[in-house]
This record gives structure tokens, sequence and C-alpha cells, in this order.
């Protein structure tokens, strides 16, 4: 007589795994807190060899060691890098890895691309989230250097002259001061003045969008 | 012969008779015994003549027959609001009230009342500004400027006003004035021979008219039937311990699917129940109120992915500002995700990360970027997203 085959159907709990999804989640951010791309427009910039570590993460092929050297390769490739990478940094992205792969292996197959869409999705929220922080912040340096230098909203919409304070009501509407924009290519003397003079003082504090190119 | 065995033989019976007018009945809202009586009309209830799983499933068509009890009850909603209601709000004290926070509720809600009533009739100075529960992003842009736990009865209408767009307006200033070309008459001599009144010329006298400075009955007749000027709710305050809330429209905009107009009611519900803080339900056609008021803020409709999403019944007391926050933070990012409307609500609430959301923005906006207010609006969805 044959044997009977019975399955049992049982639902994987993502929940059960969710603390260990954002700690690798914090492990990663930390690691590309030091990664030179930091407010590029592009997912792949942003995330940077990350991508590629959960990309190969998934396939469970890959041991932690070799994974992490494949991560270290990629980012001394980055001109920006310069090829230095902090200990500490180096010690989040090797565990952040070492992490990854262990769970990979420790959730079912099917529900391996879940959990690392989860990782993906949830560290790149975090990034863009810090780097979006960051240009927030210089716009408001930009806002209190300008109310510094003009006092009254109608002398600066007077020097910028109206088509350059179209639609900008009062200094709280103000926008991230661009030198690189087509916006500033086609601003007048004045605000282009104004724009140049802000990065010459703030040089050293304010964080400057980055080119897709990195 | 026992009550059971009446109520067996009649069900028994009442399958074959359900459309018909004579025989035994079970009434198919209220589930109540009853015998001969008169078939429904659609005028006070909905669908009358669809299919039912009470009558026989191939048999003659014809009207359900109701019980006289919910057949009348259904006359006073009509009365009550001169129309059949789409939904019915409940209100309900949280817990135990004395006769101080009672009278209080009572004199919110007749306060609330007493504006709204005003703004939904001919009384109106401005015909354009009207009251909805369902416009969840001006509801939620409105209350991200003010504290929701201490909106007086004033405050809490106007979040539940909103204004007539400019076409809208000139829309109905036309239909205004081709109307009383129509019944009075095509000058403005006429206009003042009919009212009484010295106007000097045609766009004076329908620009008063549409101010609510004339006060003829035929004219302002015209007045209420192109600007729509009826309650589109009523609000029924006894007795602290119900106040009915019935609504004429449901509370859904353009092809809402249903579960994102089951996120804008409760949305609308959540904000009843914290500015008035008592306990908030929707009532179906035929539900009989089981509830106490000490279950939550505000019962989740009966929709069971939202029930899903929310994970219980009802919102409760220290999760409802939370909720409140999420939908409308939802409802604010809502169009620059460049979802579907009829879900775009739902979708976004049950995204699996806030980087999910983030990225659909970036990739329906034309810079390839979100703004800061975008992030402090998934900074708020977060606390709800699993």
């Amino acid at each position: 007589m044959r044997k009977i085959i019975t399955v049992h159907g049982g639902r994987f709990d993502l929940d059960g795994v969710r603390p260990k999804i954002e700690g690798i989640v914090i492990l990663f951010d930390k690691y590309l807190d030091e990664y030179p791309v930091k407010t590029a427009k592009s997912k792949h910039a942003v995330m940077g060899p990350v991508a590629k570590v959960l990309e190969r993460a998934q396939t469970r092929q890959w041991d932690a060691q070799s994974l992490t050297g494949y991560a270290l390769r990629a980012h001394e490739m980055n001109p920006k890098a310069r090829s230095y990478l902090s200990p500490a940094a180096r010690q989040a992205l090797e565990d952040g890895t070492t992490q990854l792969v262990a769970l990979c292996r420790e959730v079912p197959v099917t529900a391996v691309a879940k959990v690392v869409e989860r990782i993906d999705y949830g560290l790149y929220y975090a990034r863009r989230k810090k780097g979006i922080e960051w240009l927030e912040n210089t716009r408001q340096m930009f806002v209190r250097f300008l109310q510094g230098k003009y006092g009254d909203f109608s002398r600066l919409s007077a020097t910028w002259g109206d088509k350059d304070a179209k639609d900008i009501a009062s200094f709280a509407d103000l926008r991230y001061p661009s030198d690189k924009s087509e916006a500033y290519k086609k601003a007048g003397a004045g605000k282009k003045a104004d724009i140049d003079e802000f990065w010459k003082q703030y040089a050293d504090q304010a964080v400057r969008e980055e080119d897709e190119n990195v | 012969m026992s009550v059971v065995q009446q109520q067996l033989a009649a069900y028994g019976a009442s399958k074959e008779k359900a459309k018909s007018p004579k025989g035994e009945h079970f009434c198919p809202i209220c589930n109540a015994q009853f015998g001969e009586g008169p078939a429904a009309k659609a005028a006070y209830l909905d669908k009358p003549e669809s299919h039912t799983n009470r009558a026989v499933s191939h048999g003659s068509p014809g009207y359900i027959v109701i019980c006289p009890a919910c057949k009348y009850e259904r006359f006073i909603q009509n009365l009550l609001l001169g129309g059949k209601p789409a939904e019915i709000l409940v209100l309900l004290p949280r817990m135990n009230i004395g006769q101080g926070s009672g009278a209080e509720l009572v004199h919110k809600a007749h306060e609330l009342w007493a504006s709204a009533s005003r703004l939904m009739s001919n009384d109106t100075d401005d015909p354009n500004v009207h009251v909805s529960l369902a416009l969840t992003q001006m509801i939620a842009r409105k209350l991200s400027e003010q504290d929701v736990f201490t909106l007086s009865p004033r405050a809490l209408l106007d979040v539940f006003t909103y204004s007539a767009s400019a076409d809208t307006r000139k829309k109905c200033r036309k239909e205004l004035a081709d109307a009383l070309r129509e019944y009075i008459g095509e000058t403005v001599n006429d206009l003042n021979a009919s009212w009484g009144t010295d106007f000097g010329d045609w766009d004076a006298a329908v620009q008063a008219l549409a101010n609510g400075k004339v006060k003829d009955e035929t004219a302002l007749a015209i007045r209420a039937d192109v600007y729509r000027l009826q309650p589109t709710l009523k609000i029924v305050c006894q007795t602290p311990h119900l106040i009915l809330l019935p609504l004429r429209d449901p509370m859904a905009v353009g092809k809402d699917a249903e579960v994102n107009a089951a996120i804008r009611r409760l949305f609308a519900m959540l904000v009843l129940g914290l500015a008035l803080d008592c306990s908030v339900a929707i009532l179906g056609s035929g539900d009989a109120i089981t509830f106490e008021g000490g279950e939550g803020v505000a019962r989740v409709p009966k929709v069971p992915a939202l029930r899903d999403l929310v994970g219980s019944e009802w919102v409760s007391l220290d999760t409802a500002e939370k909720w409140l926050k999420a939908i409308g933070a939802a409802s604010l990012i809502a169009q620059a995700t460049g979802l579907p409307e009829r879900s775009n609500l739902y979708q976004i609430l049950s995204a699996p990360t806030p980087g999910h959301i983030l990225r659909r923005i970036e990739e329906q906006s034309d810079s390839g970027a979100a703004s800061y207010k975008h992030i402090k609006h998934l900074e708020t969805l977060k606390e709800v997203l699993r």
C-alpha cells in the first residue's frame, strides 16, 4: 500500500522576522552613511553596493564573506569613495550582509523575495528620507541667509525681479538653492549672485545635490 | 401552537410569498414574522425589485414585502431628511456620562446642526458653500492646521464645508439666470416688477438673488433648486445617549471602490468621534444597535479588507488619532502617487513599506523627486503600515 502523503500549507508569518529585517536595514543604513552618494535622484545610486548585495543574497548561493568582499570591491570602484571605508562602516556592511544571508536561508524559499523587498524598500526609504532632510536643512539655511541679508521680503523680490520672484510670496516659499539646475542657468543676476554667495559662505555646512554619474 | 412552531410554519411558507402581498412573511430587514402587507416601493427602500434569497430563485418578478415597523421607520427617515437617507451615523457617549457632559454633548450637536442647516438652506448668504463628509483630502488639509480634540461645533462644521469651483459657480450662475428668464421674465424690469425691487441691471438682480438678498418666494425656490440648497444631512438629538445623523448621499467620491469609500467613512467617523468625544458607527439597513459606546471611537465599516487592515471591529481611543492622521496623510499624498482614484487610499494604507509609496511618488513626479512635505506625510503613514 502506498504511503499517504500529507501537505501542511502553513502560512509564513512576516511579523516574526520583522525585528531581523529592521536590524539589517539599520546596519546597511549605517554603512551607507559613509557611502559618498547621498542625495542622487536614482534609486540605483542611493542604494550603492547594497542593491547588488540584496539581489545576490536572495539567490541563496552566496556566503556572507564572499558577498561582503563583492560589496567592498564595488565600494572601492566608486571614484568618490577614494578606496577608503572606515572600520565602523565596514563592520556594519559585514554584519548586515551576514545577517541578510542567514535570514534568506532561514525563511521559506517562497518568502525570500518578499523579505528582501521589505529590506530593499525599508532601506531606500531611510536613505531617501535622510537625503531629503539634508536638502531641506540647506534650504532653511538659504532662507535664513536671505532673511539676514534683506530683512524684508519686498527688498528681495525687488532685487530678484518679477521673473525670479514669481510664485514666491514669502521667504518660506523659497526653493533649494541649486546652482546646477535649469532654473539657475536661466535666473537673473540678482538671484544668481545670492545663490553663489550662499554657497561660498556655507560650503562646509550645506549639502549639495548630486549628479547621477557617481 | 408554540411561537417556534409558528415561526417554522411561517418560514416554510414565506419564501414563495416574499414578493407577494398575501400570505405569511418574514421581514427581509428585521426578520420579524408578519402576515399580509403591501409591496415595498423604491421611494423608501433601495432596489425592492432586485433578487433576494428570501424569495424563490426563479419565481415571478415583483417587489419585496417588508414589515410595517420597517416601512414606517423608513417613512420617518424620509420625513426627517426630505429624501431617502443613504446611510445613518449613530453617535453615543463612550462611557456613562453625567448630566453636565450630556448637556454639553447635546449643546454641541444642536449648535452644529443650527450652523449646518443654515448653510444647507435658502438662508445661506453664499450658496456655493456646501457640506460634505466624504471629501477626505479637504478635511485632512483643514485638520492639519487644527487640533481635532479642541474643535468647536462651528470649527467642526468648517472642516466639513467646501466651496464650489470657479467653473461650477459660473455654471450655477448661468443656470440661475436661465431659470429666471424662463419663469419670471426676460428683462430687469420684469424681475423688479415681480420682486418689488429697483435693480438697475439684470446682472445685479441675479447676483442679489444668488447672495440671498431677494425675498421673493418663487425666486428663492429657483435659487434653492439651482444651487441644490437642501439638507444633505440632519442631526437628530433628543438625548445625549443616542444621536442620529442621517445622510442623504453616500460617503463616497466619484467611482470609489467599496473599500476606498469605507476608508472615507471611517475617517469622517473618527473626526466626529474625537471632536465630539463620543463613539460613532454607521447603521446599515436593518442593522440593530448592538453596541453600547464603550467599544471605541469609531466602528470600522463592514468591509473585510478594511477590517483586516485595521485589525479590529472598533478603532480604540488609543489608536484613533493614529488612524485619523494616517488616513489624512494617505489622502494628502494620493494625488502625487498617481494611483487609481477608486482604490488609492486603500493601496497607500496597505503598502508594505513607506519606501514603496515614496518610489511611486518619485516615478510619478516630473522632477523624479519627492518633497520634504511628502516625507512628513510618509512618516505619519509609517505608524499604520504593516
